[in-house]
């Protein structure tokens, strides 16, 4: 296969990102994003979306009072 | 904090009915378990409810883990599991497998803004994390959880692999139709926006 067409484009755009896919591949899609806006603007949405989901949630801290009754519930359950 | 060495000897010492030695462990894993309980399940409850349930499943099952994997990954598979098991007992409209299946073939039917370039110093940063977390919360479960595990937690695909007992293949596949779901999401909402910002 020396050309794409933007359908197979689509399917390789994941394995793009998570670089996944190998250098020969690579090439040739990274001269496919140069002709086509299309497909270019697929793979900066895609790549933003995933950005955002990261930001979406917000890491907390555990709650004390959680942990202390896992630790509880263990030393009662299993206490030699 | 202990690496990988001082993982193990704790693991033994668990195993040897040492609840201190497990304490160790819970205090280096809870931020990562009660927090992928957060992302699957979304509610503090169910998510302190998981990490009660995955931790004394684990100590229980401690003889059976043989170190193959970190111990963390194991506990993930764990904690996985049992937010599967809520997670398919939820009420609220998914989208179903075979519409995921079909984003793909018509994504190119609709032009393709590059709403990237939109003036994010106009967007609501707090709308947009709603958007993104109902979009996340009509995925599948089992595409929800990859893809929490994959692009949320970070975590390789040979492991994400590991962890849900499916192929590395699986894991790109749902990985893939889940960003082009959540993409589509977006792309509404940046759609409609842009007329508003104006
Ligand atoms: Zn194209």
């Amino acid at each position: 296969m020396d050309r794409f067409d933007c359908e197979d484009i689509l399917e390789l755009l994941s394995g793009y990102i998570d670089d996944e896919i190998d250098s020969v591949m690579k090439q040739l899609l990274e001269q496919h994003f140069k002709e086509c806006e299309q497909c270019l603007s697929l793979l900066h949405s895609l790549e933003k979306t995933i950005a955002l989901s990261k930001e979406a949630h917000r890491r907390r801290t555990v709650p004390k009072k959680v942990v202390n009754r896992i630790y509880y519930e263990i030393r009662i359950r299993y206490k030699r | 904090m202990a690496g990988r060495n001082g993982e193990a000897l704790l693991v033994e010492k668990a195993k040897n009915g040492d609840t201190k030695a497990f304490e160790d462990l819970i205090k280096m894993t809870r931020g990562k378990i009660y927090n992928l309980g957060l992302r699957l399940l979304r509610n503090k409850d169910d998510a302190a409810d998981i990490m009660q349930e995955t931790y004394i499943s684990a100590y229980k099952n401690l003889p059976k883990f043989k170190g193959n994997s970190s111990f963390s990954t194991w506990l993930y598979r764990i904690a996985t599991n049992f937010a599967l098991m809520r997670m398919r007992k939820e009420e609220g409209k998914k989208i179903s497998e075979e519409q995921l299946k079909e984003l793909s073939s018509h994504i190119y039917n609709t032009a393709i803004a590059d709403w990237t370039l939109s003036p994010t110093t106009y967007l609501k940063q707090q709308e947009l994390r709603e958007i993104m977390e109902k979009a996340i919360a009509s995925l599948p479960p089992k595409y929800r959880a990859v893809f929490i595990l994959r692009d949320i937690e970070g975590i390789p695909i040979a492991e994400v692999s590991n962890i849900l007992s499916i192929s590395a293949s699986a894991v790109k596949t749902r990985t893939h139709r889940s960003r082009l779901y959540l993409r589509e999401k977006l792309s509404e909402y940046f759609n409609n926006s842009g007329e508003r910002v104006r």
